[in-house]
């Protein structure tokens, strides 16, 4: 009897100490999705019933979770511009108008260059955990024969894209495989899905990511993710206002 | 051939407890040329017997034959055309057109009755000379007295030259003096040109002058007498 | 004949008070007419007018734009415009051909996007000469000198709010039919105020460079059509819907595109009971005189139907008396509405300072309306004079039909 009463307690104390809390899990996401510094190359492809369009090439740099430039190298029409964004402050640079303008308030939620990203999702602003609180909802199967856990997010303050999200990551590399993106109503803005988890170093990245808007019919917009190197030396200079203007 | 043909004729107005039998059974010939009156008192027929010979209306029973034409077959439009062309009306209070001139009251008749428009004025004009009224053909019926109004009128119902002549009480609404005149006027007529003529009346001055004098009493003929 | 209407002529001479007043009658009702009608022609006409001119009296356009217009999706475009416009213009009753494109913008100066918004246009220069009359309503600069082909020109509404000035180089923030974002930017060339709040709410380039904006090459949203005339819209567009050269796109007039149908239709409501009410109430007063007029003239109807008048006849009778009565009354009534419509026309109606006000200060509404005294409303006027007296004198005369021979006898017992 006592035996027994002792190996209960020592399972669920174990398993205790297996289950992460949610805290824990959303920790190692943002340790695998945000890095010090980061450079890559990414073709994002945007789908629409009407029309298959040329696919958008540029060239990312970030450094950490709200500081990042995007330059533009396809097609011919976009080459050249350049999208800084630091905080929650996003100037552009393009060759037609040949100016720096402020990008701000609802545009930075509109599609960027008219996909199912906006310029908040390619730029986040912060990390999920300092955005978030989450609960651990269990463990579901997903992706390619994977498990996760299912995570449910509710935003701190009110003043975000999503308020919030429901996630399920991989228990193995800890990658939300998928996200559902909420509005405060509860309708469902966006789906997020990541895939050909890679490792890099000591973390785990995914080269291909799926969004689709809800909100729009039968569009997605596919990025795919190359040339990737975490924890660059990046120059101060291309996270300023004269690297937006320099060309 | 009889001019006018009535075998019979029955008209009753209303029905029922209020129904008045107007004609109970008349029948009478009348050949061309003749001059000839119905008498009888107010209410016995007179008028509804001539509407009848005149087409205005159609009996209830029995039938009226127009020369040899039997109204009863006939409709509305081709009973007006009947009037028109064979059929001339004098009535006891003349009945003149108030706007039209003697001229034009005398030239809608004949136009009524489909006459050509050359020749239309002339005929008129003589027509009205004929009966006396020369130099009045552009008077009013207001301008005329009643005897010269319904002189107008014989010659309205004349100058179609129509196979009858039909007057409901014409010397009615007339004095002695004119009525007198108005009939003369009608006699020669019925002499020179061989017009029938036949009237209601119940003045005396009028069956004197009549060659045939038929007399109805409460819708039915009671005496029928030629003089000579 | 002749004597019939002679007749029916005296006979309305024959209670003259009576004539008069039913000739009057139809008078006011004539008059009224006519300037209600030239007030809505001229009132209508001018905002829908100016409007459907701009507009174009015809336009063609892919189905699925028209279907989803309000979303203007500028993907939905006509491709090849070059080569049909040129086919629309050798057209017979074709006077002008513009393509166009249009969408909405955000205007700036500095580098801030988002502050003043505008809707964008894209025509070519004859465009905004010949059908938006731009050199009427330029208040500063010029209408795309030709200087460089970036000019822009902006609606006097815009270019207050963005705080621009002529000779600025102004950047106007719009998107590719993608929806990718698309900067056009050009010397502020001209400023123009049109007092029609859409157009002041404009910012307009040349067709290219609309093109460019919405990354569509030889292609626009709309093609705008324009003939002689805005009222043979209908007749334009049944030629240039049969051209082959358009096969499988729409062709609509104006007349028959929102909100202008609408509108139009709205408009001929509010004729339609307008010409009822007052067509009824004189026409009452028509059949009220013929009526008496009948009634008065039982035993004459009679005697002369015993003397073969036909019921058309009499019909005839009293119908003409009542068209005569009409025709002048009429004629009398177009000329004193017309001479009020006239006046309606030349001088305007001002709006009072409290109605105006009620418009925000920064759209104009045009302060002064005009009427539109146009000859085919004296027509109508007329015409719609002589329909009261049909009206009028429909039952009377019916009735005067009805009269029986016999009527003629009966006289001689009253
Ligand atoms: N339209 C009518 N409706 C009803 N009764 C009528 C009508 N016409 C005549 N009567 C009646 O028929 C009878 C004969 O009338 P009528 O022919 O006018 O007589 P008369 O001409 O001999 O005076 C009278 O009793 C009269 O009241
Ligand atoms: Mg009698």
């Amino acid at each position: 009897m006592k035996l027994t009463a002792l190996l209960v307690l020592l399972t669920s104390t174990l398993s205790w100490a297996q289950t992460p809390t949610a805290d824990q899990i959303l920790a190692k996401v943002d340790a695998n999705m945000v890095s010090e510094t980061r450079s890559n190359k990414t073709k994002m492809t945007s789908i629409t019933p009407q029309r298959t369009r040329p696919p958008f090439e540029m060239a990312i740099m970030a450094k950490g979770a709200d500081v990042a430039a995007i330059e533009y190298i396809a097609p011919v029409r976009n080459k050249g511009t350049k999208m800084l964004r630091t905080g929650t402050e996003m100037k552009m640079w393009d060759p037609e108008s040949e100016r720096v303008s402020t990008i701000s308030g609802h545009m930075l939620r509109d599609g960027m260059m008219g996909t199912d990203l906006s310029y908040d999702d390619m730029m986040s602003i912060t990390t999920l955990r300092t955005a978030y609180t989450s609960t651990l909802k269990g463990t579901e199967p997903c992706g390619n024969g994977e498990t996760c856990y299912k995570l449910e997010l509710n935003a701190k303050t009110a003043s975000i894209s999503y308020p919030k999200r429901v996630m399920w990551v991989d228990t193995a590399h800890h990658i939300p495989l998928k996200q559902e993106l909420f509005a405060a109503s509860g309708m469902l803005l966006k789906t997020w899905e990541m895939s050909q988890v890679t490792q890099f170093g000591d973390r785990w990245y995914p080269l291909k990511m799926v969004v689709m808007d809800k909100q729009q019919q039968g569009t997605s917009t596919v990025l795919e993710i190359s040339e990737l190197q975490f924890d660059v030396p990046l120059a101060e200079e291309v996270f300023s206002t004269r690297w937006l203007e320099r060309h | 051939m009889s001019l006018v043909s009535v075998v019979n004729a029955v008209k009753t107005y209303g029905t029922g407890e209020a129904a008045v039998h107007a004609l109970r059974g008349v029948s009478i010939e009348i050949e061309p040329a003749e001059f000839t009156v119905i008498s009888g008192p107010s209410g016995s027929g007179k008028s509804t017997l001539l509407n009848l010979i005149g087409c205005l209306d159609v009996p209830d029973g029995g039938t009226v034959r127009i020369e040899g034409r039997d109204v009863n077959g006939l409709d509305g439009s081709s009973l007006a055309a009947l009037r028109a062309a064979r059929i001339g009306f004098i009535f006891q209070s003349f009945n003149l057109i108030p706007v039209l001139t003697a001229l034009e009251n005398v030239e809608l008749a004949l136009q009524l009755a489909g006459a050509p428009a050359a020749g239309r004025r002339e005929k008129c004009a003589e027509t009205l000379t004929a009966v006396g009224l020369g130099g009045l053909l552009d008077r009013r019926p207001n301008q005329l007295s009643g005897g010269q109004q319904q002189r107008v009128a014989v010659a309205r119902a004349l100058v179609k030259q129509p196979a009858l002549v039909i007057a409901d009480e014409p010397t009615a609404n007339l004095d002695s003096t004119s009525g007198t005149a108005v009939l003369d006027l009608m006699r020669d007529m019925n002499a020179a040109r061989g017009v029938t003529f036949l009237f209601s009346t119940h003045d005396p001055k009028v069956m004197e002058r009549a060659r045939r004098v038929v007399t109805l009493t409460d819708g039915q003929i009671t005496a029928d007498e030629f003089r000579t | 004949m002749m004597l019939l209407l002679r007749l029916a002529v005296r006979n309305a001479r024959r209670n003259t008070v009576r004539t008069l007043l039913t000739a009057l009658t139809v008078t006011f009702g004539t008059a009224v007419l006519t300037v209600a009608m030239a007030w809505i022609t001229g009132v209508f006409g001018d905002v829908l007018g100016t409007a459907a001119d701009a507009a174009g009296h015809v336009r063609v356009v892919d189905p699925d734009f028209a279907s989803r217009e309000q979303m203007n999706p500028l993907y939905e475009h006509v491709t090849g415009v070059a080569a049909r416009a040129e086919a629309i213009a050798a057209m017979p009753g074709v006077s002008d051909v513009a393509p166009r494109i249009m969408t909405g913008v955000s205007v700036s100066v500095g580098d801030e996007i988002g502050e003043v918004f505008a809707l964008a246009m894209g025509a070519p220069k004859a465009y905004y000469e010949r059908r938006m009359r731009f050199d009427e309503h330029l208040v500063e600069g010029s209408i795309f000198p030709g200087q460089s082909p970036k000019e822009i020109v902006l609606g006097a509404t815009v270019a207050k709010r963005a705080g621009v000035k002529i000779g600025d180089d102004i950047v106007l923030f719009g998107q590719t039919q993608d929806g990718s974002m698309s900067p056009l930017r050009g010397p502020l060339v001209g400023i123009v105020h049109t007092g029609t709040a859409a157009i002041d709410q404009g910012a307009f380039v040349l067709l290219e460079r609309m093109m460019y904006m919405a990354d569509i090459d030889d292609a626009a949203t709309e093609i705008l059509v324009f003939g002689e005339d805005r009222d043979d819209a209908p007749a334009l567009a049944a030629t240039v819907s049969a051209a082959p050269e358009l096969n499988g796109l729409t062709v609509q007039a104006w007349t028959h595109r929102e909100p202008w149908s609408g509108m139009l239709a709205i408009a001929d409501v509010v004729r339609g009971i307008l010409v009822a009410i007052v067509v009824f109430i004189t026409a009452l007063g028509v059949w009220n005189t013929m009526m008496m007029s009948v009634m008065e003239r039982t035993s004459e109807i009679g005697v002369m139907r015993s003397m073969g008048l036909s019921r058309m006849g009499a019909v005839f009778l009293f119908v003409s008396e009542a068209g005569g009565i009409a025709v002048l009354g009429g004629l009398l009534g177009v000329a004193i509405g017309g001479a009020a419509a006239r006046y309606l026309e030349v001088v305007g109606v001002t709006l009072g300072e409290a109605t105006t006000a009620q418009f925000p200060s920064d759209i104009p509404m045009k302060a002064t309306l005009y009427a539109d005294m146009r000859p085919d409303i004296a027509m109508t006027a007329f015409l719609l004079a002589l329909l009261m007296a049909a009206i009028g004198s429909a039952l009377p005369s019916l009735r005067a039909a009805s009269i029986a021979p016999v009527e003629a006898m009966r006289t001689g017992r009253r």
